[in-house]
C-alpha cells in the first residue's frame, strides 16, 4: 500500500470509530440535552473529522462535518436549544458521513451525492418546534465517553489482519515443533529433550497470548444498539429504555462478528414484537416506557448474552396455534407438549414468516436463523417467557472459535483440509500397512492389517470424475462412527491448525463439507466432512 | 409527499446493466482468486476470502441465464442477503444511479421466464435499460450438482 493509501486507511478507521462514538453520544444527548461534557465531546469529534478530511481533500465530508460543528458551536454556547429534530438532523449527518466513507473505502473517492438539503437544514438551525418528551437515558455500565484517556495511552492500533497472520505463524511454529519432535523420536534423544520441552511450553504460552490479542470487548457491538433502539422506537411509536450491561466482556473477534446479526435481530424483536404500545402498557398497569436490557457476562468459560424485555411475553397458546396453521406440528402432537416445548417452536424454520413479518423485524429472518447462527459457532440459544411480564432470550457462545489441527491434502489442483481427529493414518497403496488394492464385486478394497478397507478416490467422491487418470497412491484412512474409508488423494501437503468457518446458505446442504478455512497464504480451502463423504456406488478407478 | 427515488449500484453483466439497491450493497471488490466448490449449484463459482470472511461467489451471468464469460476474472459485488453476505460476480462495476419512478418500464416480455423471475423491475434511461436484481431470488440457487456423479 502506498503512503497515501495508508493515510486514507488510517483516516477511514479513525473516522469510523469517531462516527460510532458520535452516534452513542448523540443518543445520550437526547436524554441530557444540556450536558456540557457530551456537547463538547460531539463538537470535538466533528471538529477532528473536519480537520482530517480537509487535509485529505474529501470535500463533502469536510462540508458536512463543518456544518455540524458550527451547529454544535451554537448549542454549546447556549444560543440554541437542542430539539429532537436537531438530533435527527445530526444523526443524518452521521449516516451521510458513513456512506461517504463507504464510497471512499470502495472507490478511493467520495461519490457524487447531494447534501444541499441537509446542509441547508443545518444552516437554518433546523426545526424550532419544542422537543417532545424524551425517554430516560440508556444506562451504561461501562465508563462513559471521555474517560478512556489512560487506557488509550497504553494501547496501540494493530491491523487485525496482522494479528491473524501472527496467529497463523504460531500455528506453523507448532507444526515445525511437531516435525522436530518426530525427527528426534526417530533418531533418539541426543540431548534435545530439554530444549524441546522448553520450546513446547513457550509455544503454548505464545499461542495463548496471541489468542488473547484477538479478544475484543462486546461493548463495541452494544454501542450500536442505542441508535438502533431509538430509530426503532420512533418507527413503532413506542417509548423504550435500553439498559446495557457487561460491555467489557471479551470475545474473540471472529465470534464477535458472528453474534452481531443475531444480537441485532433479538433487540429488534424485543422492541418490535416484545414490547406493547404505551397505551396498552398503561392499561396493564405498567410503566408506559418499555424496557429492553442487553447483558453480557462470562460464565463457565463461555459468554452468556441475554436480551430481555418487559413486554407482553409470548403466549404459548398463540405459538401452538400458529405452528399448527403453518403445518409445523400436528394438533394431536401439540396437545402432548409442555409449555416450554411449545415455546421452543418459535425456533422452527418457517415459524416466523409472512404474517408475523413487519418492515422492522421482517426481512425473512426469524428466530430459526438466530438459533442457526449461534449454533454455527458452537453456541446455544434458549428462550424464557412469562405472559404479561416479558421475554428473555439467552445465548451461550464460546469465547473463541474452534481451532482444529487438520491434514491438508491435494486433489485436482485444489487443497482440502481433513480434520485430524477423523484421520487414523496415512499410507501408500502397495506399502506394508495397506497392500495392493483389490476389486471385490463393485468395490475396491485394500487389506489394512486384519481388516478390509473400502477405498474411494477423493475426486470421485466430490463428483469430479476419476476416469482416465492414473490412480494416485496416497491414502488417508478416515473414520466416521464405526465406518472406515480409505480416501485416495493426489498428495499430502502437511498439517495446519485451522479455524473452521461455516459455508454460506447455498453450500451448507452439500454434506461433503464441514466448512471452509482461510489458509496461511490467504486462499480458501474446503474442510471435508468425513461423515458426508459417501463412497460412490459402482466401480471405481483405484485399481 | 413522493418517496425518494431508490438508488442503485449498477454492474455490467454481459451486455446488460444490472442494478442492486445501494442499501443492500456492502462493497465492491476487485477480482480475486476463487476456490471452486465441487458438488455446488451451477451458479456458484466458488468461495472467496474477503478479509477473513468466507463468502459464496455466485456468477450473475449464469444466474441470469446469460452467456458465460470468456475471461474468468470478474469483480465482486458483495450484497447482504438476509443473515449473510454473498458475492455476486459481475463483469465490471458501473455508476450509482437513482432513476425517477417515472422511468420504470416493464421487463421485456421477450426475455426468458427465468430471467424475468430474477429481476424486480426495470428502468429506461440514457439509451439503455437498467435491470434491478431481485435479491430474494438468489435463494433460487439450490442443489444441482455441477458435475454428474458417476451413475451407479
Amino acid at each position: 500500500m502506498s503512503d497515501d493509501g495508508e493515510i486514507v486507511a488510517a483516516f477511514l478507521a479513525e473516522t469510523a470509530e469517531g462516527l460510532d462514538r458520535l452516534e452513542t453520544d448523540l443518543v445520550a444527548l437526547e436524554a441530557d440535552p444540556t450536558s456540557p461534557a457530551l456537547l463538547a465531546g460531539v463538537f470535538r469529534t466533528f471538529h477532528t473529522v473536519k480537520g482530517t478530511s480537509g487535509f485529505l481533500g474529501f470535500r463533502q465530508v469536510e462540508d458536512l462535518s463543518h456544518a455540524a460543528e458550527d451547529f454544535l458551536g451554537e448549542l454549546r454556547d447556549g444560543n440554541l436549544q437542542l430539539t429532537r429534530a436537531h438530533l435527527g438532523g445530526l444523526l443524518e449527518v452521521v449516516d451521510a458521513l458513513r456512506s461517504l466513507l463507504g464510497a471512499i473505502r470502495a472507490g478511493g473517492a467520495e461519490d457524487d451525492r447531494d447534501h444541499e438539503e441537509l446542509l441547508a437544514r443545518l444552516a437554518q438551525r433546523g426545526d424550532e418546534r419544542p422537543a417532545p418528551p424524551v425517554p430516560p437515558p440508556p444506562r451504561r455500565a461501562a465508563a462513559g465517553p471521555g474517560t478512556t484517556g489512560t487506557l488509550a495511552e497504553r494501547s496501540v492500533r494493530v491491523d487485525v489482519e496482522l494479528l491473524d497472520r501472527i496467529l497463523r505463524r504460531v500455528g506453523e511454529l507448532v507444526l515445525a515443533r511437531n516435525q522436530l519432535a518426530a525427527h528426534r523420536g526417530a533418531r533418539g534423544g541426543g540431548g534435545l529433550d530439554a530444549p524441546l520441552q522448553r520450546l513446547s511450553a513457550l509455544l503454548g504460552e505464545l499461542q495463548a497470548d496471541v489468542s488473547r490479542t484477538r479478544m475484543q470487548p462486546i461493548g463495541q457491538l452494544l454501542a450500536k444498539l442505542p441508535r438502533l433502539v431509538r430509530d426503532l422506537a420512533g418507527q413503532c411509536g413506542k417509548s423504550v429504555r435500553l439498559d446495557l450491561d457487561g460491555g467489557d466482556t471479551e470475545l474473540d473477534r471472529s465470534v464477535l462478528e458472528a453474534v452481531r446479526d443475531p444480537l441485532v435481530h433479538l433487540v429488534r424483536n424485543a422492541v418490535d414484537h416484545g414490547l406493547e404500545m404505551p397505551a396498552a402498557r398503561t392499561d396493564a398497569g405498567k410503566d408506559p416506557t418499555g424496557r429492553v436490557a442487553v447483558r453480557a457476562r462470562h460464565e463457565q468459560g463461555q459468554v452468556v448474552l441475554e436480551v430481555t424485555d418487559d413486554g407482553a411475553g409470548i403466549d404459548p397458546e398463540r405459538v401452538g396455534r400458529r405452528a399448527v396453521e403453518r403445518g409445523l406440528i400436528a394438533p394431536a402432537e401439540l396437545a402432548s407438549l409442555s409449555e416450554a416445548a411449545i415455546l421452543e417452536l418459535v425456533f422452527t424454520p418457517g415459524f416466523s414468516t409472512a404474517a408475523a413479518v413487519t418492515t422492522l423485524s421482517g426481512r425473512g429472518v426469524g428466530m430459526d436463523v438466530v438459533r442457526a447462527n449461534v449454533e454455527r459457532i458452537g453456541g446455544a440459544v434458549g428462550l424464557h417467557s412469562v405472559p404479561g411480564a416479558g421475554t428473555t432470550v439467552r445465548a451461550r457462545i464460546p469465547l473463541t472459535l474452534a481451532i482444529v489441527p487438520a491434514l491438508l491434502v491435494s486433489c485436482r489442483g485444489s487443497r482440502y483440509a481433513l480434520p485430524q481427529a477423523s484421520v487414523l493414518e496415512l499410507a501408500r497403496l502397495g506399502d506394508a500397512a495397506l497392500g495392493h488394492p483389490e476389486r471385490v464385486e463393485d468395490t475396491v478394497v485394500a487389506r489394512r492389517r486384519d481388516e478390509v478397507l473400502p477405498l474411494a478416490r477423493l475426486d470421485e467422491l466430490l463428483g469430479l470424475g476419476g476416469a482416465g487418470r492414473e490412480a494416485p497412491g496416497t491414502v488417508a484412512v478416515v473414520q466416521s462412527g464405526e465406518a472406515r474409508l480409505g480416501v485416495v488423494v493426489d498428495g499430502v501437503i502437511g498439517t495446519e491448525e485451522i479455524v473452521v468457518v461455516p459455508l454460506g446458505r447455498h453450500l451448507r446442504h452439500l454434506g461433503a463439507y464441514a466448512g471452509a478455512t482461510v489458509l496461511g497464504d490467504g486462499a480458501v480451502a474446503l474442510v471435508l466432512d468425513v461423515a458426508g463423504l459417501a463412497p460412490p456406488a459402482g466401480r471405481s478407478d483405484v485399481a | 409527499m413522493s418517496p425518494e427515488p431508490a438508488r442503485y449500484g449498477t454492474f455490467h453483466v454481459d451486455h446488460l446493466l444490472v442494478g442492486v439497491e445501494v442499501a443492500r450493497l456492502e462493497e465492491v471488490l476487485a477480482p480475486r482468486p476463487l476456490t471452486p466448490v465441487p458438488l455446488a449449484p451451477v451458479e456458484v463459482r466458488g468461495v472467496v476470502n474477503v478479509r477473513g470472511r468466507i463468502l459464496t461467489a455466485v456468477c450473475l451471468r449464469r444466474f441470469l441465464g446469460l452467456a458465460p464469460a470468456a475471461d474468468a476474472s470478474a469483480a465482486h459485488a458483495v450484497v447482504r442477503l438476509g443473515d449473510e453476505a454473498l458475492s455476486l460476480l459481475v463483469d465490471r462495476p458501473g455508476d450509482v444511479v437513482a432513476p425517477p419512478a417515472s422511468a420504470e418500464v416493464p421487463v421485456p416480455a421477450a426475455t426468458s421466464e427465468r430471467f424475468r423471475s430474477r429481476l424486480s423491475r426495470a428502468y429506461a434511461g440514457d439509451g439503455r435499460l437498467l435491470f434491478v436484481l431481485d435479491l430474494a431470488s438468489l435463494d433460487a440457487v439450490t442443489a444441482r450438482p455441477q458435475a454428474e456423479r458417476r451413475p451407479a
